[in-house]
């Protein structure tokens, strides 16, 4: 304690900022145990400070590698011009792919005069405003990149064949 | 004998916002309470109070050497809750 502050224990003192939880309930059961086919990918996260025009934000890049059954490019951009009217183009994070999206959009470059211009990359690199805001991206993503696996797990076990009759079938002989 | 200066002391969050509610996961707090020097207020009891009665929190103990202590909030009920707190005074032994 310095000797210019005066004790106040015996004060009650309010702490001014109050902090906000919210409690939710889950929409989705989560899924249970699965048998390991061996499908998988490894996300990895790195946060760092930023600063631009004394604007403080926090710069999160998130990395798939390590993939298995399944590509490590899964994160989609789309290209659109850095300014409105101007020829030169950057790609933009979007979403996480879905099993239809890894089928058609091309890892690394969008196809030349594809409109609109998709690609693949297996990292996302943005600039959020808080901590909150950084643990709900990573969280999301994280949630996003496990329904793709579980959907391309899904899809490796299709419906057996069948047959049935439209119309009155021939009676038999 | 402690001073706790209110502008620099802090609730933060223990781990992330988001709980689910169902009673048993825990959102966690954490007090963080300095002088006017930013120095660490040790042995102090902090009260938590939530601007809804659905909420069962588990009072921190008292502060830490860091000025630290944790408390625990849990809900079965989904919605936001503010939680506040206040440091209350030492009792004279």
């Amino acid at each position: 304690m310095s000797c210019n502050q005066p004790s106040n224990d015996d004060q009650i003192i309010e702490i001014p900022d109050a902090i906000n939880l919210n409690f939710y309930t889950p929409q989705i059961e989560p899924p249970g145990p699965q048998p390991d086919n061996g499908r998988r990918v490894k996300l990895t996260w790195q946060v760092s400070r930023y600063n631009f025009h004394s604007v403080d934000g926090i710069r999160v890049r998130i990395t798939a590698t390590n993939a298995a059954l399944m590509s490590d490019k899964v994160f989609a951009y789309m290209m659109l011009p850095l300014k409105a009217g101007a020829d030169a183009k950057a790609g933009a994070f979007d979403h996480v792919c879905s099993p239809t999206d890894l089928e058609e959009y091309p890892e690394d470059d969008p196809i030349p005069n594809s409109r609109p211009a998709w690609f693949r990359l297996n990292y996302v690199d943005v600039l959020l405003r808080s901590r909150a805001e950084v643990e709900a991206f990573i969280r999301d993503v994280a949630e996003d990149v496990q329904r793709l696996k579980n959907t391309l797990d899904l899809m490796d076990d299709l419906l057996p064949g069948g047959d049935m009759w439209i119309g009155i079938p021939p009676e038999a002989p | 004998m402690s001073y706790v200066s209110p502008e620099h002391s802090k609730l933060l969050y223990g781990a992330r916002p988001h709980v689910v509610a169902d009673g048993a996961q825990q959102g966690v707090v954490k007090i963080r309470l300095r002088d006017n020097n930013d120095n660490p207020v040790a042995g102090r009891q902090v009260e938590l109070t939530a601007d809804r009665e659905t909420v069962v929190i588990v009072q921190p103990g008292l502060t830490d050497a860091n000025g630290a202590a944790l408390a625990y909030v849990t809900s079965t009920v989904p919605g936001p809750v503010n939680i506040s707190g206040r440091v209350i005074p030492v009792t004279p032994t």
